[in-house]
């Protein structure tokens, strides 16, 4: 792995978006506000009305549930949606075919657009953990393991994103195919509610799924809690597994019947 | 280059292609009903035919055929963009995918981002090959191309030509051993397709380029292959000197 075609990658992408500033902003700040406010009204009307607390979730610390929970959709959002619509974008320009043929691995081209895509969402990353310093006094310690933690969160929605990407390339059927599996995966991912709050028999689903131990382990640690070193586990192994797939996927998918529809 | 003909076909061979075939499974043409959408049916396109040939080091090959004789789809495998039904396609003995900073593509003026500048797409594609010394090949490049007035604006401002001359000085940025051109100078004006010859003659690469441009095979290449159906209809050693019959590639098109 080159860390400098990993960067040619990104900086190639950050020149592009720079000439877009709007949609920075959109899709920065407005976008995961969109996603939170919301949620903001419902947990604030609730605490109001005397709720004492939802599983973790109370009257002092809602607020900064709720910005990780942006900062989740904000991941899973750029993972799912954006990565795979540079592509089709670039499939459509025709220049995707140049990274395609060009020595860069497939992990390389996974971080490289990682990278890239996660600009938009550092205002809210800011945004969140100032919240949680300023909120829940979290030592630096904690900060430096929430932003690993959001790292590895990343990485494996980007496995998974980089999945449903590589089939795009080659049919764009695959976009609407696999929307349904962000959608249940979405909701079983509990970003801006507890597990409490589901009914029991989802529980199980929600267990299983990786994406849901990560937002766990970083709102334990954001909120002041305890650590969860199982769900911390469980991400680290998806997330190996996952981004290896997916950027395996994403560079062999396409060659069988090769990029079609333009 | 003046060889006996025959001389590059006994060479060992830089690009090696055996027996190779690629069928695409195509929607049948509706009838616009509902019935053709919600069930379509598909049959199977061979694109490529059992097609076999080999590109010697330091020779210009040239691909001869009409729209739709297999052209782009033997370059899209060898470029390692396609895999092959059966046969294999091999740069220097090895699958293009372990090749790949030893080939040089030009597939028309794609891959050229026209969003950012000229000296940005040959500085990314640099960095993506690892090439050395990037601003003076850059540099390099961009003067024997004609473009070094030009590298600083975007490409959405080139013309045609421009945009032509950067994706051949993209391919090059790595200095590769094999150049794969799909159709290089379709499309522009005499003079800009005359620079893109010369500095195609000139690059002392081996080369795989395809044309449907008679006049342009036989101004390249050494040798030329004539693809139909895509299939091999004809080998022509000699091609300056050949005549090659009237009509031949456009009697499908």
């Amino acid at each position: 792995m080159k860390t400098r075609r990993i960067l040619a990658i990104a900086k190639r992408g950050l020149l592009i978006k720079l000439r877009y500033k709007w949609d920075f902003v959109v899709k920065g700040v407005l976008n995961p506000v969109k996603n939170g406010i919301g949620f903001f009204v419902v947990y604030s009307g609730f605490f109001g009305a005397g709720a004492v607390h939802i599983g973790p979730v109370d009257r002092s610390n809602y607020l900064v549930y709720l910005m990780f929970g942006m900062i989740f959709h904000s991941f899973f959002n750029k993972a799912f949606v954006d990565c795979s619509e540079v592509f089709l974008r670039e499939k459509f320009w025709q220049t995707i075919q140049g990274l395609l043929v060009s020595p860069a691995k497939g992990y390389e081209i996974l971080l490289g657009y990682g990278l890239v895509e996660v600009i938009d969402s550092v205002p809210i990353i800011v945004a969140a953990l100032a919240i949680s310093v300023v909120v829940v006094q979290l030592s630096i310690v904690k900060l430096l393991a929430v932003v690993a933690l959001l790292g590895l969160l990343y990485l494996l929605l980007l496995g998974i994103g980089f999945i449903r990407a590589g089939f795009i390339l080659s049919d764009e059927n695959a976009a609407s195919f696999f929307m349904p599996f962000s959608w249940v995966l979405f909701f079983l991912s509990c970003f801006y509610y507890p597990i409490q709050s589901i009914p029991t028999f989802f529980h199980p689903l929600i267990l299983a799924n990786p994406v849901y131990h990560a937002g766990l382990a970083i709102t334990s640690v954001a909120l002041g809690g305890d650590v969860q070193w199982t769900s911390i586990g469980y991400l680290a192994v998806c997330c190996v597994v996952f981004s290896t797939v997916g950027a395996l996927t994403c560079a062999k998918v396409w060659k069988r019947e090769g990029i079609q529809g333009y | 280059m003046n060889v006996s003909p025959g001389f590059w076909a006994r060479l060992t061979p830089m690009i090696q292609v055996t027996n190779l075939k690629k069928a695409f499974r195509t929607k049948l043409s509706g009838q616009g009903t509902i019935q053709s959408v919600l069930f379509p049916k598909y049959q199977s396109f061979q694109a490529v035919d059992d097609v076999s040939f080999g590109v010697a080091q330091g020779e210009i090959l040239g691909l001869l055929g009409p729209n739709g004789a297999g052209k782009t789809t033997i370059i899209k495998i060898l470029a390692g963009l396609l895999q092959p039904t059966s046969g294999s396609a091999l740069i220097d003995g090895m699958p293009a995918e372990r090749q790949r900073a030893r080939i040089g593509l030009v597939l028309g003026s794609t891959m050229i981002y026209n969003r950012i500048t000229g000296y940005e797409n040959l500085e990314y594609y640099a960095d993506l090959y690892g090439v050395d010394r990037v601003k003076e090949r850059i540099g390099s490049l961009a003067e024997s191309l004609g473009l070094t007035f030009r590298m600083g604006e975007y490409v959405e401002h080139y013309s045609t030509g421009m945009k032509a001359k950067l994706a051949y000085a993209r391919a090059l940025i790595a200095d590769p051993d094999v150049l794969i051109l799909d159709e290089p100078t379709l499309g522009l004006d005499i003079k800009v397709a005359r620079d893109i010859r010369k500095a195609i003659l000139n690059s002392g690469k081996t080369v795989l380029i395809t044309t449907h441009c008679t006049e342009e095979a036989q101004e390249l290449s050494d040798r030329v292959i004539i693809l139909k159906n895509g299939r091999i209809s004809k080998t022509m050693c000699d091609p300056q000197t050949a005549e090659i019959e009237s009509g031949i590639i456009n009697e499908d098109a």
